[in-house]
């Protein structure tokens, strides 16, 4: 982990010298006096807004280590007593509005259902758009057009008919509920690894043809491993997004609360109850692995959530 | 000889059918939720609009009276309720396609010119895709608070009261501006990775010719970035139907800011499923062949840019 740490930080040392250099001798970035002052008063919007995102979490992680009656008489300041209670009390914290689910409990079902729900929904997106994309046989124009059609054309109110669909499957309620919604191939996954299966070379996949490579080989052993970048980076954004899905879990699984489900619970029944360091040190907690996620892997999140961008 | 042109066919024959089972058993399962989880449902979703509730269950309308619910419907589109619930869905229209993406797209710009601590506030602007909308709700709402909120409070001490805030008209505001707060991200992580594909050497001729930042922007950038334009301009048009859990975790859905998508939420929580599956069907043909007349429009402004 340190050693990790140590190559992320010397990478971005050496990006940022990078760029520094790239800013001073690069024709594009050299600026007249007019445009310095408009860069000067964009940086400082810029500033505010970055401001008006960072203080309120800060305000929260100092408030968390207050107790209740502390910040109550000393709002803005730092700490006087320091404090981890609130944290401790958040990892057990449960009670009749969470369905007496604790904070780990809810994590756990949101580590069950996003994690499970991202590797089916990937698999899925992976094979359909391989096949599609690399395979000609009948029909293949039709699925493609009908997905594309899907996408682009909003339907609104299918909520009803799905909840009635999800009952009549008995799937209401149940964490395989949860993860069949979850599960479906066609989505902006599949625009995206199509796009990536369209331009691939063909050559790796005629040589294994040729080596006697049965599809599923060559699907499981060459594509795959080439795809991999990605893949992992549609993972990881899967991951975030399903781990933040309120709207799926709220309605098909309110009494086994995943997190996002959870913190709305706890964030009703305590701002109720006036225990603000508490929720705070709850929200603190409930964002720590989305964080942690992110900082591993933020280059790769970041580059690859282009996937709006995609032309027209 | 013949031998092996047997052998030859057996094997081209025994290839053929294991791709075909390789197609069949990659697409089976994909093809199948998609048929069941669009087809089915929206299907199923039309057939609601036909039905009613007897003794807590679903079934169809007598033959005279099959389009009940969309009477209802039509007749309550006179009620001041309703108008209004189409009309606060509507200004995320205006708040999405006219107020979030303009501004996005000038900040865009300058993140895409390498403003200094460009990296810094890329990321900044990526924090609201990442955090939960129920985090970021509460952090907006309670800032104004005015016993445990750091605004509210400041406020305070300068004898200005937040505390009718999130009631009566002020409510609808405070939605309004948190979607931009939070919408204004997503939107530039977009625009700067569409402009980031711009050839260098289009801006380099541009930097020589001694083209002005303002100049740039307008003729060069936004005609070369508009794909994602449309994209965004599109995706914000869907939100008149699609935003509802702002208003929810931040009021409710009380004081005007009910949307469609958020009544079409709460009343399928209910036993009547009919009612908004008949008002989400009529939204979708209402508002399905406008986005896409809208897109087809906005991509025949410049088709003729490519790079």
């Amino acid at each position: 982990m340190t050693n990790f740490i140590k190559e992320r930080f010397i990478n971005y040392k050496a990006s940022k010298r990078q760029e520094k250099y790239e800013k001073q001798h690069d024709i594009l970035y050299k600026r007249h006096k007019s445009e310095k002052v408009l860069f000067i008063i964009m940086f400082a919007v810029f500033f505010i807004f970055a401001v008006s995102f960072i203080f309120p979490f800060c305000w929260i992680l100092i408030n968390s280590l207050k107790s209740q009656t502390e910040f109550a008489n000393n709002f803005i300041g730092l700490p006087k007593n320091w404090t981890f209670e609130n944290f401790k009390e958040a990892f057990t914290y449960s009670s009749v509005a969470t369905r007496n689910y604790n904070l780990f409990q809810m994590m756990g079902m949101s580590v069950i259902i996003a994690g499970i729900g991202t590797v089916v929904t990937v698999f899925t997106s992976s094979a359909a758009a391989y096949v599609v994309a690399k395979y000609k046989f009948p029909g293949r124009n039709i699925i493609f057009g009908v997905v594309i059609f899907s996408l682009i054309v909003p339907i609104v109110g299918s909520l009803p008919s799905q909840i009635q669909l999800m009952d009549a499957m008995g799937l209401s309620d149940t964490v395989i509920g949860c993860i069949f919604l979850y599960s479906g191939g066609f989505g902006m996954n599949f625009l995206l690894l199509y796009s990536f299966f369209k331009n691939l070379s063909w050559t790796y996949v005629e040589a294994a043809k040729i080596d006697g490579a049965s599809d599923f080989r060559i699907f499981f052993r060459i594509i795959v491993p080439m795809a991999k970048g990605p893949i992992i980076a549609i993972s990881i954004i899967q991951l975030i997004g399903l781990w933040n899905d309120y709207l799926t879990p709220s309605i098909y699984l309110p009494e086994q609360p995943t997190i996002a489900v959870g913190l709305k619970y706890m964030t009703d029944t305590m701002v109720q109850k006036g225990t603000y360091t508490l929720l705070f040190a709850t929200i603190i907690l409930t964002l720590l692995p989305i964080l942690l996620l992110f900082c591993m892997f933020s280059k790769t999140i970041m580059e690859n959530t282009s996937v709006g961008g995609l032309k027209g | 000889m013949e031998n092996t042109i047997d052998k030859k066919e057996k094997r081209k024959r025994f290839i053929i059918k294991g791709t075909t089972i390789f197609i069949i058993v990659m697409l089976f399962y994909p093809v199948a939720h998609f048929l069941l989880m669009w087809f089915g449902v929206n299907i199923n979703s039309i057939l609601l609009t036909f039905k009613t509730p007897v003794r807590n269950k679903l079934e169809f309308l007598k033959f005279n009276e099959l389009f009940y619910n969309y009477q209802t419907l039509f007749a309550s589109l006179k009620l001041e309720t309703t108008q209004k619930l189409f009309m606060a869905s509507g200004v995320y229209f205006i708040i999405s396609c006219f107020i979030t993406l303009p501004i996005a797209m000038f900040f865009s710009y300058f993140i895409f010119k390498k403003i200094s601590w460009n990296g810094f506030f890329k990321v900044i602007f990526f924090i609201p895709s990442i955090l939960p909308l129920v985090v970021l709700t509460f952090i907006y709402k309670n800032s104004f608070d005015v016993s445990s909120g750091f605004i509210g409070v400041a406020l305070g001490k300068m004898g200005v009261s937040t505390l009718d805030l999130f009631i009566g008209d002020n409510a609808q505001w405070m939605v309004w501006i948190f979607c931009i707060w939070a919408g204004i991200g997503y939107d530039v992580i977009l625009l700067t990775s569409g402009m980031a594909r711009i050839p260098r050497d289009i801006l380099e001729s541009c930097k020589m010719d001694g083209v002005k930042p303002m100049k740039e922007f307008f003729r060069i950038i936004i005609p070369l970035t508009w794909p994602t334009i449309t994209t965004l301009f599109v995706l914000g048009m869907m939100s008149v139907f699609n935003v509802f859990m702002q208003p929810m975790f931040i009021t409710q859905g009380q004081f005007n800011t009910m949307t469609i998508g958020l009544q079409i939420y709460q009343q399928s929580r209910g036993s009547g499923l009919q009612e908004p599956a008949t008002l989400g069907l009529f939204c979708s043909l209402v508002g399905a062949p406008i986005i896409v007349l809208v897109r087809y429009l906005l991509n025949k402004k410049y088709e003729d840019v490519s790079f």
